[in-house]
């Protein structure tokens, strides 16, 4: 059973100065599985995910990707990054780049695929979103749910181990969410393992398999949808379900 | 009828000046090239260098390009050219030391240019690359810089034009560029008002082809359907 855990975080804990963010955050990810991460904004959510791939070093805690420790002194992070996938609220497209090579780029410059190697990949996964006719587009002629789906095919295309989603839709018109949702639930039924941060309902009902509630720099509750949604157990959860709900 | 002669005098006198400016403005031209290129050297290697943080570097850096700032090319330009042979004992040739001290000045200007531009990349774009493996320098190389770069280029080429003029600092160390040559011609025709008339326009007309070349640069680089 053990080796089936792609993502293990122990204990970890972050502060900025006086302002403890994170306090002890422990979770588990097995493989294939989806995990929605709910919480008031400035909870943390977004700390968590950035110290998973070191983006933010974090004060104390282990991390373990599989059997490779992401935390401590003297491990090469960029070799272990290059496992995890990340999503961003604002897409974080490289705007001088069209949107295929937005995809190569990590795999010929990180994972140095020949060119042509690279570009047939890129182009599978433009493919897989559905962007194929945009793929020689810049970033700038795109809409925020086509630049979205860009990203994830950025992130797809390095085969990660684990990806990585803070807010994706949370900066886009409320007409484009679907699309970037739908891309996303088909990812979870071909059970890629995924980390997710969002306060898409709907989205965490229908894909997830297990969802967290962060509060106040720890993870108060976790579960199926089913259960966290119908029957929260813990005060916070319910007040804060019932306004997202409502 | 008058009128006519005189034109005809002054096209003469300009024919007959021509030669001797065209060999100046040869000398204007490889200095501020030479001089331009060893600036954004310069600056590029300072920027990057500053961008990096490296604490002990950081104060020869900013006091190198605060010093730079705060006193005039001409004074550089003159302690560098007598300083040297005091301090160090060797007489290097006048265009050299001219192309080393304009260098040494825009290559401090060039660096904030350059350090700006680097500086208005957004962070998101680093986490982005970070987050997909690359490393520092594969991040600065494939998508900071490119993206820094287009949008100096109209800046750098600005301070070309710039340094274009400041060539004409030269003559005070005796370098034959165009104002020095200008000034031979005026002290033995005394005919100042047309001899830096022609030397005027002939500054404007690089000035105006670098800007020309700037804006074709600029098109050319521009990222497609991006508005700034």
């Amino acid at each position: 059973m053990a080796n089936d855990i792609v993502l293990r975080v122990k204990d970890v804990y972050k502060s900025y100065g006086d302002l403890e963010v994170l306090k002890g955050v422990s979770l588990e990810l097995r493989k294939g599985e989806t995990v929605v991460i709910m919480g008031r904004s400035g909870v943390g959510k977004s700390t968590l995910l950035r110290c998973i791939n070191r983006l933010i070093e974090p004060d104390a805690g282990e991390i373990y990707l599989g059997n490779t420790k992401v935390t401590g002194t003297g491990i090469d992070i960029t070799k272990i990054r290059r496992r995890i996938g990340m999503v961003f609220q604002h897409f974080e497209l490289f705007p001088h780049l069209i949107a295929l090579d937005n995809v190569t780029i990590g795999l010929t410059k990180v994972l140095k695929l020949p060119k042509e190697k690279a570009k047939e990949l890129a182009l599978k996964y433009m493919d897989k979103v559905g962007l194929m006719d945009k793929a020689y587009s810049h970033p700038a002629e795109l809409s925020g749910g086509e630049k979205q789906r860009v990203a994830i095919a950025r992130a797809l295309a390095m085969s990660p181990d684990l990806v990585m989603f803070d807010e994706p839709t949370s900066a886009l018109d409320p007409l484009l969410v679907g699309e970037v949702l739908d891309t996303m639930e088909e990812l979870a039924r071909e059970g890629l393992t995924m980390l997710i941060v969002s306060h898409e309902v709907g989205f965490a009902k229908e894909a997830a398999d297990r969802v967290m509630i962060m509060n106040e720099g720890k993870i108060v509750e976790e579960g199926p949808p089913s259960l966290i949604f119908s029957d929260p157990k813990h005060e916070f959860t319910r007040k804060f379900l019932k306004r997202i709900l409502h | 009828m008058e009128i006519i002669e005189a034109i005809l005098d002054t096209l003469y006198f300009f024919y007959d000046c021509l030669p001797i400016l065209v060999e100046g403005l040869e000398i204007t031209l490889i200095t501020s090239v030479a001089s331009f290129g060893l600036g954004l050297l310069i600056g590029s290697v300072i920027a990057l260098l500053r961008v990096a943080k490296i604490r002990f570097l950081h104060y020869i850096l900013t006091a190198y390009v605060e010093i730079i700032r705060g006193t005039p090319l001409l004074v550089q330009l003159l302690f560098i050219f007598y300083g040297i042979p005091i301090v160090f004992g060797i007489k290097m040739p006048s265009l050299v030391v001219g192309i080393v001290s304009i260098g040494i000045c825009t290559g401090a200007y060039q660096s904030e240019m350059i350090r700006s531009g680097i500086q208005s990349i957004p962070e998101g774009q680093i986490e982005a690359s970070q987050a997909l493996g690359m490393t520092k320098w594969q991040t600065m190389q494939f998508i900071v810089l490119p993206q820094a770069l287009r949008m100096v280029i109209p800046t750098l080429i600005n301070e070309f034009i710039m340094v274009t003029k400041d060539t004409s600092q030269l003559m005070v160390i005796a370098i034959p560029e165009l104002t020095r040559r200008a000034s031979w011609i005026v002290y033995r025709t005394f005919k100042p008002f047309q001899v830096f008339g022609i030397v005027g326009a002939l500054y404007f007309v690089m000035a105006y082809i670098a800007s020309r070349l700037s804006k074709y640069i600029e098109k050319k680089y521009r990222i497609r359907g991006l508005i700034r």
